[in-house]
C-alpha cells in the first residue's frame, strides 16, 4: 500500500471528523447526510465525502478502498496525535526472563531533575515489585511440588493398604470382642497438667461428645496462631476425637487401643485361628495385621499427636497415649464386658487416616498457592499502577474512560476478590490459550515490553521440566516450549496452535500463553491489514457489551453486571432491552469477532484490563500446573451421585463376542474402551496419554471419541451440577454404534425425542411385548426412572446379548457398563419402584 | 602438436567420464505417496473444529511441496501447513456440521490419494441443550439404580450361571427364579442344584430365607 503524506492543512480537527464521517458511512448510512460543527465538514453522500478525500486538499488517491482510506485516516491521527509507534519483540528463548522497563516518555536530567528523580524511584520500586512478585510465585512453585510429593507417598500407602484389606478379605466381616479396663493415669506431668487430664477424663467419660467439641475448640485456640486458618478446624476436630475416644477407653476412635487390640490378636495367633478356619490365610493375615498396624499407629500418631503437642506440651501427649493407661483384653467368643469390634476398622481406621491426612495436604496446597497468589497479586498491582503512571499524558489508558474503568476494578481488586472466591474463572481465562494472543497484541499496539513473551516461554518451560516432568521430561519440556514458539512464530498461524496444544494437554496453559503471545506479536504487526472503520462500527454496538462479557469471564455476575452497565450507561444504552440484546450479540460475536479483529488497538483499549490480568494469573497460576492434573481416582472426590466404585483404569464389559449384530459388538468396542469420567459414571472417551491422564491407553477400537469429553469442566469439578459439560452420554452410544454401521437414526441426544424416532418408524416395542424372540441384540431399551417427576425417558442402553431368562444390556454415562433385566410373564422387566423399563427400539 | 592437443582433450575427457562415474549420483526421490490420514477414509462423527493431517512416506522440500496441492470438496477456507511428511489442513473457522467431506491431494497436478469423512452432525448449541437434558436423565437413572443396589445386593451378580442352572430375579413373582439348564427328574440331585443355588445366592448377598421357584429347560415362567 502507498504510503499517503499528511496535507499540511490537515489539523487534528478535521482528521477526527473525516474520520468520524468514515465510521458514519461505513455504518451503511451511505445516502444519509453527514455534518460536522467544529469543522463545518458537512457532506449529503458518500460520494461527496470520497470526492473531497479524492480533492487535492487531502490527497488520498483515487480508487482506493474503503479499507484503505480508513487506514489512512487512522495513520494520519495516529501521527498528529503522537501515538508511539509499536515496538515488537521477537520471542527470545535463550535467555533468562528479565523485566525490562520501557520507558514511553523521555525525562531529561538536566531539563527537569524532579520528574527524572521522581521516574528513577517508580523504576526501582516496579523493578523490586516483580522480583518480589517472581519470588514468591517460585517459593509457591516449589512448595506445591514438595507437597504433591508428599502426597504422592501417601496415595502410594493408600494403594498398598488396599491391597492388604484385599488379602485378609475374609477377616473383614468378623468380629472380635474386646474388653477396655481404664486404669488411672499414671503420669510425671506436673500438677497443673495432671489435673487437666484428669478433668479432661471425668468429663469424657460422662459426656464424649460435648468433651470433644469443647477440647477440639480449646486445641483451635491454641494452635490458631501456628497453624494456617483453612486446617485449623480439620485438625482440630481430628485430634480432639482421638484423644476424647483414648481418654474414655472408646476402641472406635482410639488409635492407641486399636493398636492395643491388634498387638493382642498379633501375640496369640491361636485368636486368629479361632476365627479364621482356614490357617494357612490365618497365618497371613497375623502378618497382615501387623503391617497395618504399624502403618496405623505410625499415621494415626503423626498428625494428632503432633497437634496434641503443640497445644500442650510433649509431655501432656506422652502421658495421654501411655498404653498403661488402660489394659486390653481379646476373645474371639461373645463375653460379658466385653463389646463387639469389626476386624475391618482395623485396616478401615487406617485408611481414614490416609484419607484424612491426603486431604489435609490437599488444602496445605491450595493454602501455598493462594498465599503466593495474593503475594504476588500485590506486588504486581503496584508494578502495572507504576507502568500506567509513566505512561504520556495522552495514552489511551490515561483518558478519562479508561480511568474510570481501572477504577471501577481497582485494577487489581477483582483479582483478589477472585482469590479468595477461588478464582476458578480467572485460572480459566488465564490458563486458556486463547488469551496469549491478546497479550501478545497489546504488547505490540501499545509498545509496552510486559515481559510477556520470554516470561510465558520461561514459565511454559519451567511448568514442563517441573511438573512435566514425570510425562515429557526436562529435554522434551524445553523442546516442545521452545519449538512452539518458533513455529508459531514463523508460520503465524493459529492453526498450528491447537495440534500443538492437543498433544500437550494439560500443560496447553502455559506454554499455550508463549505460543499465543507469539502469535499474538505477530498479528500486532498487521495492524496495517485490519480494517478498522469496520471494527470501530461493530464496537459502537457491542463496545460495552464486551465489558460486560470480560467482567462476567473475570469476576462473575457481580463484577461483569456492574461494569457492563457502566459502560452501557456511557453509551447511553442504559435499557433491559439494550443489556440483553448487547448480551447476547456478544457471546454470538465474540467467536468470529477474535478469529478477525483481535489486533486492533480499539479492542486492546476495552480488553486491556483483563488480559493483563489474566497475564498476571497465569504467572501466578504457572505454579498451578506444576502438578499433574490427577486421575480420577485420585482426584480426592467423593463420588457424587451414583456413588460407583471411582478407578483410573478402565475395566471391560468382560462380555464375549459371540453375537450376531455388528451395533451390539460396535456398543461393547465402545464401552469397552470407556474410562471413567464426571461422577465416576462411565463418559469419557480417551485420547491417549494425555497429561489429563497419563495412565490412559489409547482406544482398542478406535476412533474413541475424545473430543467430545470437556475436560476443563472436569478438572474444575468433577461432579458438576447441573451437568451442562460434555461428556459421552448414554444417547452418543447409540449415535455412535448405529451410526457407525450405516443405520440412520434421528440426529437427536435426547433420549425422548430418540423414542419418538423408533415410534414413528414402527421399530419401537413396549416392554410388555418384549420376548426372547424379539429382543434382539442391537436394540436400544428405553427407561424411565420412578419418582423423580418426570414422567419421561430418561436413560438408554443397548441389547447385547438375550436368553431365555436375561437380557444384558450395556450402557455409557452411567456407574456400570453392563446391567442385566429379566424377562418374565410381563414382559421386559424394570427395576420395580425405581426404573420402569418403557420398551425397546428394534434396529 | 596436433597430437599434444588429442592428448589432452582424451586425458580430459576420460577425467570427466572418471569423475561423472566417481561422483556420488543424486537418489531419484521417490515419489510422494500418502501414508495415512486423520481422520480416516469414510471416518464419521468428525470434530468440527478438526485439523485434518496427511502423513506421507517422505519428507518433502519446499519446491515439492509448492507442487503438491489440495482440493476440499465442499470448498471449505483453510490454511495448510508443510511440515517435513506431514500436511496440516486447518479450517479458518470450522468444518460445518453434519457435512461429508472430500479432500484430495495432488502431486505435480496428477491427483495421488483421496479421502473421505464427515463431520459430527451435533451443533454447540444442541450438545448444550439436548446434553444437558440427557445428563440430567442419566443421573437420575444412576441414583436410582444405586439405590436399587442398596437395597438388592445381590442385584450386580446375577444372573448366575452354572452348567447345570441359571438363576434370574422374577420381579413379578418377587423370587428368584432358579432353571435347571438340562432336564432334571432326580429328586437328588435337583436338591443339591437347588443347596448349590441357594448358597451361590446367599454368597451375592441374598438375605434368608431366599424365595425362589425353579423351572426345567424351555419352559416357560
Amino acid at each position: 500500500m502507498t504510503k499517503v503524506q499528511l496535507p499540511e492543512t490537515m489539523t487534528l480537527d478535521k482528521i477526527e471528523a473525516l474520520r468520524s464521517a468514515f465510521g458514519w458511512f461505513y455504518d451503511q448510512e451511505l445516502n444519509k447526510p453527514f455534518s460536522d460543527k467544529s469543522t463545518s465538514f458537512k457532506f449529503n453522500d458518500v460520494t461527496q465525502y470520497v470526492d473531497y478525500l479524492n480533492s487535492d486538499e487531502v490527497g488520498i488517491p483515487q480508487k482506493t478502498s474503503a479499507k484503505h482510506i480508513g487506514i489512512i485516516l487512522e495513520q494520519w491521527y495516529e501521527n498528529l496525535t503522537q501515538t508511539p509507534t509499536p515496538e515488537y519483540e521477537q520471542a527470545d528463548q535463550t535467555k533468562t526472563p528479565q523485566y525490562e522497563s520501557q520507558s514511553q516518555t523521555t525525562i531529561n536530567k538536566e531539563s527537569n531533575p524532579e520528574a527524572f528523580k521522581e521516574a528513577q524511584k517508580r523504576e526501582e520500586s516496579a523493578r523490586i515489585a516483580e522480583q518480589k512478585a517472581r519470588e514468591d510465585v517460585q517459593r509457591g512453585i516449589e512448595r506445591q511440588q514438595q507437597i504433591y510429593e508428599e502426597q504422592q507417598k501417601i496415595r502410594e500407602q493408600i494403594r498398598e493398604n488396599k491391597e492388604l484389606k484385599q488379602k485378609i478379605e475374609e477377616l473383614q466381616e468378623k468380629d472380635v470382642y474386646v474388653k477396655v479396663e481404664e486404669k488411672p493415669i499414671e503420669t510425671d506431668l506436673p500438677e497443673e497438667k495432671t489435673k487437666i487430664l484428669e478433668d479432661l477424663k471425668q468429663a469424657a467419660i460422662e459426656n464424649q461428645q460435648e468433651t470433644t467439641k469443647q477440647l477440639a475448640e480449646e486445641i483451635k485456640s491454641r494452635i490458631a496462631d501456628t497453624t494456617p486458618p483453612e486446617i485449623v478446624d480439620s485438625l482440630s476436630n481430628q485430634t480432639a476425637l482421638y484423644t476424647v475416644g483414648t481418654l474414655t477407653g472408646d476402641i472406635s476412635y482410639s488409635p492407641t487401643i486399636q493398636q492395643s487390640v491388634v498387638e493382642e490378636l498379633s501375640a496369640n495367633p491361636e485368636t486368629i485361628s479361632g476365627i479364621l478356619k482356614n490357617p494357612e490365610i490365618a497365618n497371613q493375615t497375623v502378618n497382615v495385621i501387623n503391617a497395618l498396624s504399624t502403618g496405623s499407629q505410625r499415621e494415626a500418631y503423626n498428625l494428632s499427636q503432633r497437634v496434641l503437642t503443640s497445644a500442650f506440651g510433649e509431655d501432656f501427649t506422652e502421658a495421654l497415649s501411655n498404653q498403661n493407661n488402660f489394659v486390653v483384653s481379646v476373645s474371639t467368643t461373645p463375653e460379658p464386658e466385653y463389646s463387639a469390634y469389626s476386624m475391618s476398622n482395623i485396616s478401615d481406621s487406617y485408611s481414614q487416616e490416609l484419607e484424612g491426612r491426603d486431604r489435609i495436604l490437599e488444602d496445605v496446597k491450595g493454602l501455598a498457592v493462594d498465599s503466593g497468589k495474593t503475594r504476588a497479586v500485590t506486588e504486581f498491582n503496584k508494578y502495572l499502577i507504576g507502568r500506567i503512571d509513566r505512561l504520556p499524558s495522552g495514552h489511551f489508558l490515561k483518558g478519562e474512560f479508561a480511568q474510570n474503568t481501572m477504577s471501577i476494578f481497582g485494577l487489581g481488586a477483582p483479582v483478589n476478590w477472585a482469590v479468595a472466591e477461588g478464582a476458578s474463572p480467572i485460572i480459566k481465562l488465564a490458563v486458556s490459550s486463547g488469551y496469549g494472543p491478546v497479550l501478545g497484541t497489546i504488547q505490540s499496539a501499545t509498545g509496552w515490553n510486559l515481559g510477556v513473551t520470554k516470561t510465558a516461554v520461561e514459565a511454559g518451560k519451567l511448568a514442563l521440566e517441573k511438573g512435566g516432568a514425570a510425562i515429557a521430561g526436562k529435554a522434551a519440556g524445553q523442546a516442545v516450549g521452545q519449538a512452539a514458539v518458533q513455529t508459531a512464530t514463523k508460520t503465524g498461524l493459529a492453526a498450528t496452535l491447537s495440534t500443538a496444544l492437543a498433544g500437550l494437554g494439560a500443560w496447553a496453559g502455559p506454554v499455550g500463553i508463549a505460543i499465543g503471545t507469539a502469535v499474538g506479536t505477530l498479528l500486532g504487526k498487521l495492524l496495517e491489514k485490519i480494517d478498522w472503520a469496520k471494527v470501530k462500527g461493530w464496537l459502537k454496538d457491542n463496545g460495552p457489551i464486551i465489558l460486560l462479557g470480560g467482567g462476567l469471564l473475570l469476576g462473575g455476575p457481580a463484577w461483569g453486571i456492574g461494569l457492563g452497565l457502566g459502560g452501557l450507561a456511557l453509551a447511553g444504552k442504559f435499557t433491559a432491552l439494550g443489556i440483553a440484546r448487547g448480551t447476547w450479540r456478544f457471546f454470538r460475536r465474540i467467536g468470529t469477532f477474535f478469529l478477525i479483529t483481535i489486533g486492533t488497538p480499539f479492542i486492546v483499549t476495552l480488553l486491556v484490563l483483563p488480559p493483563l490480568i489474566a497475564f498476571i494469573m497465569f504467572v501466578i497460576n504457572s505454579g498451578a500446573y506444576l502438578v499433574p492434573p490427577k486421575p480420577v481416582a485420585e482426584s480426592g472426590f467423593s463420588p457424587g451421585t451414583g456413588g460407583y466404585e471411582c478407578r483410573e483404569d478402565r475395566i471391560t464389559t468382560g462380555l464375549e463376542y459371540p453375537v450376531n449384530s455388528p451395533i451390539a459388538i460396535r456398543a461393547r468396542e465402545i464401552v469397552d474402551d470407556l474410562y471413567q469420567g464426571f461422577w465416576c459414571f462411565w463418559n469419557r472417551s480417551p485420547k491417549a496419554p494425555t497429561p489429563y491422564f497419563p495412565n490412559d491407553e489409547e482406544p482398542n477400537f478406535p476412533p474413541g471419541y475424545p473430543d467430545l469429553f470437556d475436560y476443563e469442566a472436569f478438572l474444575q469439578n468433577p461432579n458438576t451440577t447441573p451437568p451442562s459439560q460434555n461428556l459421552f452420554w448414554c444417547t452418543w452410544l447409540i449415535q455412535k454404534a448405529y451410526t457407525e454401521n450405516g443405520v440412520k437414526i434421528l440426529n437427536t441426544l435426547w433420549s425422548p425425542d430418540m423414542k419418538l424416532d423408533f415410534e414413528s418408524r414402527g421399530k419401537f416395542v413396549p416392554a410388555s411385548s418384549v420376548s426372547s424372540l424379539n429382543a434382539v441384540p442391537g436394540s436400544v431399551i428405553f427407561f424411565d426412572v420412578v419418582g423423580n417427576g418426570k414422567d419421561r425417558i430418561d436413560h438408554v442402553g443397548i441389547i447385547y446379548q438375550t436368553n431365555g431368562d436375561d437380557v444384558t444390556y450395556i450402557q455409557s454415562n452411567a456407574g456400570l457398563k453392563v446391567e442385566h433385566l429379566t424377562l418374565g410373564s410381563s414382559g421386559l422387566q424394570g427395576k420395580p419402584g425405581y426404573i420402569d423399563v418403557i420398551g425397546i427400539g428394534l434396529p | 602438436m596436433k597430437k599434444k592437443i588429442y592428448i589432452i582433450i582424451g586425458v580430459l575427457v576420460f577425467l570427466a567420464m572418471l569423475l561423472f562415474l566417481l561422483l556420488p549420483k543424486p537418489e531419484k526421490a521417490l515419489p510422494i505417496s500418502v501414508i495415512t490420514t486423520t481422520p480416516k477414509n469414510n471416518a464419521i462423527f468428525v470434530f468440527e473444529k478438526s485439523e485434518v493431517l496427511i502423513e506421507l512416506n517422505r519428507e518433502i522440500t519446499i519446491e515439492e511441496g509448492n507442487n503438491v496441492k489440495i482440493k476440499i470438496e465442499p470448498e471449505v477456507k483453510t490454511e495448510i501447513v508443510y511440515l517435513s511428511n506431514k500436511i496440516r489442513i486447518s479450517p479458518e473457522t470450522n468444518f460445518g456440521y453434519g457435512v461429508r467431506y472430500k479432500i484430495k491431494v495432488y502431486s505435480l497436478e496428477k491427483e495421488i490419494y483421496s479421502f473421505e469423512f464427515t463431520t459430527n452432525p451435533f451443533t454447540p448449541e444442541q450438545l448444550e441443550k439436548e446434553g444437558k437434558l440427557q445428563a440430567e436423565g442419566d443421573l437420575a437413572y444412576n441414583e436410582a439404580t444405586k439405590n436399587f443396589i442398596e437395597k438388592n445386593p445381590w442385584y450386580t451378580n446375577l444372573p448366575i450361571e452354572t452348567n447345570d442352572y441359571r438363576i434370574v430375579y422374577d420381579y413379578d413373582k418377587e423370587m428368584f427364579r432358579i432353571r435347571f439348564l438340562q432336564e432334571q427328574t432326580d429328586e437328588e440331585k435337583i436338591k443339591t442344584i437347588i443347596e448349590d443355588a441357594l448358597d451361590k445366592l446367599e454368597r451375592a448377598g441374598a438375605k434368608k430365607p431366599i424365595k425362589y421357584y425353579t423351572v426345567q429347560p424351555d419352559t416357560q415362567f
